[in-house]
């Protein structure tokens, strides 16, 4: 069935470019504006990621659609953080962040806000991989295509990105 | 705060990244376009690289001309026309040679299990093409819109004998039906935003039908599931088939009572008079208004209370797992969404009405005349939809009514 999609979409069935955007849409809108921290940039890449998509469609073999678009997310987000740096973490939580020196919450303070700026303050990969496993609820295989690694090293590196957030919380 | 909680914690974080749906929506329609201008490009990519190719091969075999000229025409021709077909909608020229394509392919299928998956395919093309018709400027695209919502319907209600003929091979049985309601829950969403493109749009009736459409296909998937689980092999242990079904027939029942409360919101806030909460009345021949209590389990009196009760039976039944009640439960379900979807059709207004509505003495009327009343209930629009409980919803389904 996954070549049947894949067949139709090198053949421009729209149906089939759809389907990708209804799955895949608010994913990577997810995972852009984990990244970007503001609305309106973050739809604005995804557009982009999605219209690339297209382009790479028509122009290339597919064999993961997920990983493809994902792929394009992250290299769009890279491109833009050139441009424009202080866009990648927003002004209000980059002042948050400066505020506290050492990102460490006591445990009954975990909240969303807490959590969000313990990712922010990860290193991109791990900060990637966490919004792709457990947030877009990607398969390992998945994730490692995007990352271009084997299963069992993307297994490595969620295991270490899962470290280093629980390490802003050491009460825990 | 343990590992798990912690990770719970990250998951509900999505919660806050809340996605504009208006947005979501231009921009899928600058997507679909960005679609259909790339790849026209690449219909004019390969005519050129064919005639290319052919240029080379004509020069290198020294192979009369006018030979390939007449074989390539035939070629990016056929090519062109089936990749204009494969995007053509109702109305159009080349929409009977898609449908064709796709009966063929059907005829072709190596074996029963892809002919059947091909099938939902299709089906879900015409819920695709519902959404173009709707969105198109066609002239007649409410007729058109029609006759799709029909043959979705159709084509879903055939789907239980579909699956029912896989009964031999029990894991092709289980993978088809899970399909099946994997594509429904898609499907569902896509007639959910067909049904809401058509409200706006004013076309009253289109949006029942299709809501209507939505609530068939939900409940076709329940009987599917509960063909699977009616032939669960008891000897083994198949506790996590029998909850991952019973959490697909509860999302099945959340389905509906979205649809079912939507719809009498809707009719609240037009008419104040809020259709879906109230018992359906039966004008039943001497003016007396009868309330048909549908037949669930629960007993409740409105179809929002009949589908919560529904929906605890099944909470109840995974509770219960290892109970040996577990088909009945998908089964009394399957009944009572049968009965929902016959009374779930007023969602227009219920005019008392002084056309006379016998119930069925099942003991008297033969099968025919039974089903002859239900349709002419269904076709006249006299009682739409109010249906006694006497009637064999089931023989409904069967002959695909």
């Amino acid at each position: 069935m996954k070549d049947d999609v894949v067949l139709k979409l090198k053949m421009g069935d729209t149906s089939a470019f759809e389907k990708v955007y209804n799955d895949f849409f608010k994913k990577i809108y997810q995972f852009v504006f984990f990244k970007v921290n503001n609305p309106s940039k973050a739809e604005d890449i995804c557009s982009e990621v999605f219209l690339r998509f297209v382009k790479f469609v028509h122009n290339n073999d597919v064999d993961n659609v997920s990983a493809i678009l994902y792929r394009i997310a992250r290299n769009l987000i890279i491109d833009d953080s050139r441009k424009n740096k202080e866009d990648l973490v927003g002004d209000e939580n980059m002042e948050l962040i400066k505020d506290s020196n050492e990102l460490n919450f006591d445990d009954k303070y975990i909240n969303n806000e807490s959590l969000f700026l313990a990712l922010s303050n990860l290193k991109d990969d791990y900060r990637d991989i966490i919004v792709m496993y457990h947030i877009n609820e990607m398969s390992l295989k998945d994730i490692a295509d995007v990352f271009g690694k084997t299963q069992g090293a993307t297994k490595t590196m969620l295991s270490r990105a899962m470290g280093q957030i629980r390490e802003s919380f050491p009460q825990m | 705060m343990n590992e798990k909680e912690f990770i719970s914690k990250i998951k509900s974080l999505k919660s806050d990244i809340i996605i504009n749906d208006s947005f979501f929506d231009s921009n899928k329609e600058k997507f679909l376009n960005c679609v259909s201008s790339e790849f026209n490009k690449k219909e004019v990519n390969i005519k050129s690289s064919n005639v290319a190719g052919f240029i080379s091969l004509i020069n290198r075999f020294k192979i009369p001309g006018f030979a390939f000229g007449a074989s390539a025409f035939v070629f990016v021709t056929f090519g062109l026309t089936v990749s204009a077909a494969l995007r053509s909608l109702p109305g159009d020229p080349l929409y009977s040679f898609k449908i064709s394509m796709e009966n063929t392919r059907v005829a072709m299928a190596f074996d029963d299990e892809k002919s059947v998956n091909l099938q939902v395919e299709f089906a879900g093309n015409r819920i695709d093409e519902l959404s173009m018709v709707l969105k198109s400027d066609k002239a007649n695209k409410n007729k058109l819109a029609t006759d799709l919502v029909n043959k979705i319907d159709t084509d879903l209600s055939a789907m239980p004998n579909r699956v029912v003929a896989l009964n031999k091979n029990k894991k092709s049985l289980e993978s088809t039906a899970k399909g099946f309601d994997n594509k429904i829950n898609e499907y569902s969403a896509k007639l959910k935003n067909a049904s809401n493109v058509a409200s706006d749009a004013g076309m009253g009736d289109l949006t029942k039908d299709i809501d209507l459409a939505y609530i068939k296909g939900n409940s076709v998937s329940v009987k599917t599931l509960n063909i699977v689980i009616q032939n669960i092999d008891s000897s083994i242990n198949n506790d996590v088939l029998k909850k991952d079904i019973i959490d697909r027939v509860e999302k099945k029942v959340d389905n509906i009572k979205n649809v079912v409360d939507s719809t009498a919101k809707s009719v609240a806030n037009n008419d104040g008079n809020d259709i879906i909460n109230q018992s359906p009345v039966i004008d039943d021949g001497e003016n007396k208004n009868i309330n048909t209590n549908i037949n669930t389990n629960g007993g409740g009196s409105t179809l929002a209370e009949q589908l919560q009760d529904m929906k605890e039976e099944l909470q109840k039944a995974k509770i219960g797992l290892a109970s040996a009640d577990m088909a009945s439960v998908i089964n009394n379900v399957d009944k009572s969404l049968n009965n929902t979807i016959i009374s779930t059709t007023p969602i227009a207004p219920i005019i008392p009405t002084t056309t006379v509505i016998t119930p069925v003495n099942t003991n008297n009327t033969g099968e025919k005349d039974k089903k002859d009343d239900v349709k002419m209930q269904f076709e006249s629009g006299v009682g739409y939809g109010l249906i006694h409980n006497d009637y064999e919803i089931e023989s409904l389904w069967s002959n695909g009514e």
